[in-house]
């Protein structure tokens, strides 16, 4: 029995070693020749990058000669790492002629032959990933097709490289799978946005598409490519059922700035759902500028913070428009809303203006200086006080701790025995 | 008991549970083999300049949590900073630190109190200061009282995130510049569906950073340092990656994981009775996905995205192991509805039983096997010539593991010179001679710590 077992185990330990040995040996000798593999690749590619911006200066009829030359003797491996790395491309317009060059040499077959039906899946991709670059008189249809495949990745790879090529066909073809489950809407949009801006006319026909993402996307790339004359269409958008839809029409009004469509913007400041409100927020600021303060000032009040830091910055950035407000806000009971005014004074320099009034010579300025002082001190407005005490002179220090105490003494007490801690 | 009736059925359980295991890693390592070709070619192939300038791309919110992380916080912040990507804002978590976490915070980032409202939804300890900076205007700091773990400082961030996705990245993390492009270029292809994602991150010890730039990936020849270098590609690739093929990723690494916000929002927030809160929220989101038949996918990248500071010294090294082995035990316990529930499928039939078993029995069984096999030898029940064969194929399964999660890691991720990976194929066959007993003895008192009760991050001492 016990023979029995030492033989089970020492027939199971010598299979163990053979395959750890084995694993081990595999290891290090895939190390050596991917190091090894590694160099060969980077040198031999240097080599052919250096040669690409050597015929490059040579002048068109070399280069003609020489590409071709030089693309016969490239495999299609190497041509890839060319083409899709920034670094390696012959460098300005001669990428043009180079590109060129490929689709009139044989290789362009090759690489179709490759992208259309390789074995090997990632070298498919590659072929695919290099007819976007080269544009060959096939690789729309090619691509087209591969969208369909049933693997994803190769799908993926088919719309990463129809949006290399840069043309209204191509863009058709991308729109027409926003709707396709297979594929993310964010992909295709950040896609298109890189087209040139004759896509536009597509978008626009597209508003009139039953399917609603389609619609959504097509504004949000129309608010990228700013085209003047969509703003009608897309002002009819502010009423749609969907709050993103609503959302979007409000942005691309905002970059178009679009003027005679702040009546439809205005509207959306007082949508039920945040981000309409939002986006409106920031449309009607670009539109009308300072303008629009009287509209957007009372969202201060919004119970969204997020919308209220919007509304804040933009207060901020018109200032002198928004002080009326301020003054009637600081008088209201909600603390935060005080709290906000506040703020907007102190990123605005109009808290710091206040306090060198204080100090002026001019009675009236004084006056109106105390005023401020008192309902900002009634709003809790002494937060960082002592740090802006502290830079004036002990004599400005106590008159402005005195206006202060005319208001809350014990306030001022804080504040100067604060003062003095951090004078220690 | 008749003792020859206690060995053969040690002789059995021993057996049965290194077949077990081997079956186990053997499966993981396949599918972590093609599922690590697949997204290493992905990320290979793809164009991520069109995510880089894009405006449609999608935002992240990075949380920062730090408690007493003055050595580390300055590199970690910087590298967060210069990180290529379009649209990001940090929330940095000042957890009750009482060293100069602060006093560097402000160093590097001109802090100014900032008074902002605010609503207090989770669990997270009282919030003193809100800092916006200065001359980032996208890095809000929060300084919080301690003592909620770091699930209470993420919990205190999340009052503030803006935006729909939050990456939650550990303070002694160094943060590779394309980090978030690569995760979020995969997010990108569903986001609808994707609302988590891991990737790996490795060991930094060795290396030369300068403000938070990483200049040479020299990895540490001490022997412990390589040892966890190992093991975190033993899990990354044989056990978490092959898990994100069947969604059912047991954990999304505290040190570096991306979620979908609203989803957070909807398990309010992370747990904070919890010794650490990686593995629980991975659970807890597999969960709530599940019970609410929402279609989801949680997901693992075999991209190296950062390289932390891992323990250098043994004492240091059975705290951090410790906590790990407690955060398993409550997960699982907390979760155990799920064991073999088809609701789950393979989170219930494979994921949860492998963590139940190799990571919470396992230690007993290797231990009490090992224990009565020596005893048997020392009664004389036990032939000299069975017991050193029984040892060394422990020491083999334990190098085949190893080595066949090696073997991917080279092939896909080439972070390793030929030098170290030499040195970590020699390592792989003495594992068992000195590190799995330090390994061990870590996770038997995580286990007697947990039954104890005790809950606390404790945090290791660093060099």
């Amino acid at each position: 029995m016990e023979e029995y077992h030492f033989s089970l185990i020492r027939n199971i330990d010598a299979i163990l070693i053979i395959i750890t040995a084995f694993l081990s040996i595999t290891i290090i000798i895939y190390a050596v020749i991917n190091e090894w593999f590694v160099g060969i690749r980077y040198r031999r590619l240097s080599q052919i990058v250096s040669d690409l911006q050597k015929i490059a200066f040579k002048g068109n009829e070399a280069i003609v000669n020489e590409y071709a030359a030089l693309i016969k003797h490239t495999t299609s491996l190497g041509l890839f790492r060319i083409l899709s790395h920034k670094r390696n491309n012959p460098p300005g317009r001669f990428l043009k002629q180079f590109t060129e060059c490929i689709n009139n040499s044989a290789k362009i077959t090759e690489i179709e032959r490759i992208a259309r039906k390789s074995i090997s899946k990632w070298r498919r991709i590659e072929g695919i990933i290099m007819l976007g670059y080269l544009n060959s008189p096939n690789a729309l249809g090619i691509l087209n097709q591969a969208l369909y495949n049933r693997d994803n990745d190769i799908a993926y790879f088919s719309l990463v490289s129809l949006g290399h090529i840069k043309n209204k066909e191509s863009a058709k073809i991308l729109l027409a799978n926003i709707n396709n489950k297979k594929f993310s809407s964010y992909k295709i949009a950040s896609i298109l946005e890189h087209f040139l801006p004759d896509i536009a006319e597509i978008l626009i026909k597209s508003l009139e598409d039953q399917g609603e993402n389609l619609r959504l996307w097509s504004i949000r790339l129309l608010s990228r490519f700013k085209p003047r004359e969509c703003a009608k269409k897309v002002s009819d958008f502010i009423t749609d059922s969907s709050a993103d839809i609503r959302a979007a029409a409000c942005e691309c009004l905002g970059e178009i700035g679009a003027e005679g469509f702040e009546k439809p913007i205005q509207k959306c400041l007082n949508d039920n759902i945040w981000y309409v409100r939002l986006k409106a927020v920031i449309a009607l600021e670009k539109t009308l500028g300072a303008k629009s303060i009287t509209d957007i000032a009372p969202l201060l009040k919004d119970r969204h913070w997020f919308l209220r830091e919007k509304v804040k910055e933009i207060m901020i950035k018109h200032f002198s428009e928004s002080l009326v407000f301020i003054e009637k806000f600081l008088l209201e009971e909600k603390q935060d809303v005080k709290q906000s005014c506040v703020e907007i004074m102190d990123g605005s320099g109009y808290r710091d203006k206040i306090l060198n009034d204080l100090v002026s010579g001019d009675i009236d300025t004084q006056d109106k200086a105390q005023l401020w002082l008192k309902a900002m001190i009634k709003a809790g407005a002494h937060f960082g006080l002592e740090g802006i005490l502290s830079k004036y002179s002990p004599d400005m220090r106590q008159k402005i701790l005195n206006a202060i105490a005319a208001v809350d003494k014990d306030k001022a007490e804080d504040i100067g025995k604060r003062l003095k801690g951090d004078g220690q | 008991m008749n003792p020859e009736y206690i060995l053969r059925i040690t002789f059995i359980i021993f057996f049965t549970y290194f077949l077990i295991q081997s079956i186990f890693y053997l499966f993981f390592s396949v599918f972590g083999l093609f599922q690590s070709r697949r997204r290493t070619y992905q990320a290979k192939e793809e164009d991520s300049s069109v995510l880089f300038s894009t405006h449609f791309s999608l935002p992240v919110s990075i949380i920062l949590p730090a408690q007493n992380e003055e050595k580390f916080i300055a590199d970690s912040l910087k590298s967060i900073l210069t990180l290529d990507y379009p649209e990001f804002e940090i929330i940095v978590v000042n957890d009750g630190s009482t060293d100069r976490t602060l006093e560097i915070l402000n160093d590097i980032l001109l802090l100014e109190q900032f008074d902002k409202a605010y609503t207090d939804q989770f669990n997270s300890g009282k919030i003193h200061e809100v800092y916006k900076s200065v001359n980032y205007p996208h890095v809000t700091v929060i300084s919080k009282t301690g003592g909620f773990n770091k699930a209470g400082a993420v919990n205190a961030a999340l009052n503030f995130v803006r935006y729909k996705y939050i990456c939650v990245i550990d303070a002694d993390t160094i943060i590779e510049p394309g980090a978030i492009l690569k995760v979020m270029t995969q997010v990108e292809k569903d986001p609808d569906k994707i609302i988590g994602v891991g990737s790996y991150f490795g060991l930094a010890n060795g290396f030369k950073i300068k403000d938070g730039k990483i200049l040479e990936k020299s990895f540490s020849f001490n022997p412990l340092i390589a040892y966890q270098n190992l093991e975190y590609i033993r899990s990354f690739i044989a056990t978490r990656l092959s898990g994100s093929a069947f969604n059912a990723l047991s954990c999304v690494p505290g040190g570096f994981g991306v979620w979908r916000r609203d989803v957070v929002m909807q398990l309010d927030g992370y747990k904070t009775g919890f010794s650490s809160e990686d593995m629980e929220l991975t659970f807890h989101a597999h969960d709530y996905m599940v019970k609410n038949k929402k279609d989801y996918q949680i997901l693992m990248l075999p991209y190296y995205v950062g390289w932390t500071e891992g323990p250098s010294a043994i004492p240091s090294f059975i705290t951090q192991r410790n906590r790990w082995q407690r955060v398993v035990n409550e997960t699982l316990w907390r979760y155990r509805h799920m064991l073999f529930n088809p609701q789950y499928k393979w989170l219930g039939f494979f994921t949860f039983p492998y963590n139940l078993l190799f990571e919470v029995f396992g230690v007993f069984i290797e231990v009490a096997s090992i224990g009565i096999l020596t005893w048997a030898w020392l009664i004389k029940m036990l032939d000299v010539k069975i017991y050193l064969g029984l040892f060394l194929f422990m020491v083999l399964i334990q190098a085949f593991i190893s080595l066949s999660a090696l073997f991917i890691s080279i092939r896909d991720e080439k972070v390793f010179r030929f030098r170290y990976t030499c040195y970590l194929v020699v390592l792989s066959f003495f594992e068992f001679f000195l590190y799995r007993w330090i390994a061990i003895t870590a996770k038997i008192s995580g286990t007697i710590d947990y039954c104890r009760g005790v809950r606390a991050y404790k945090q290791y001492k660093r060099k």
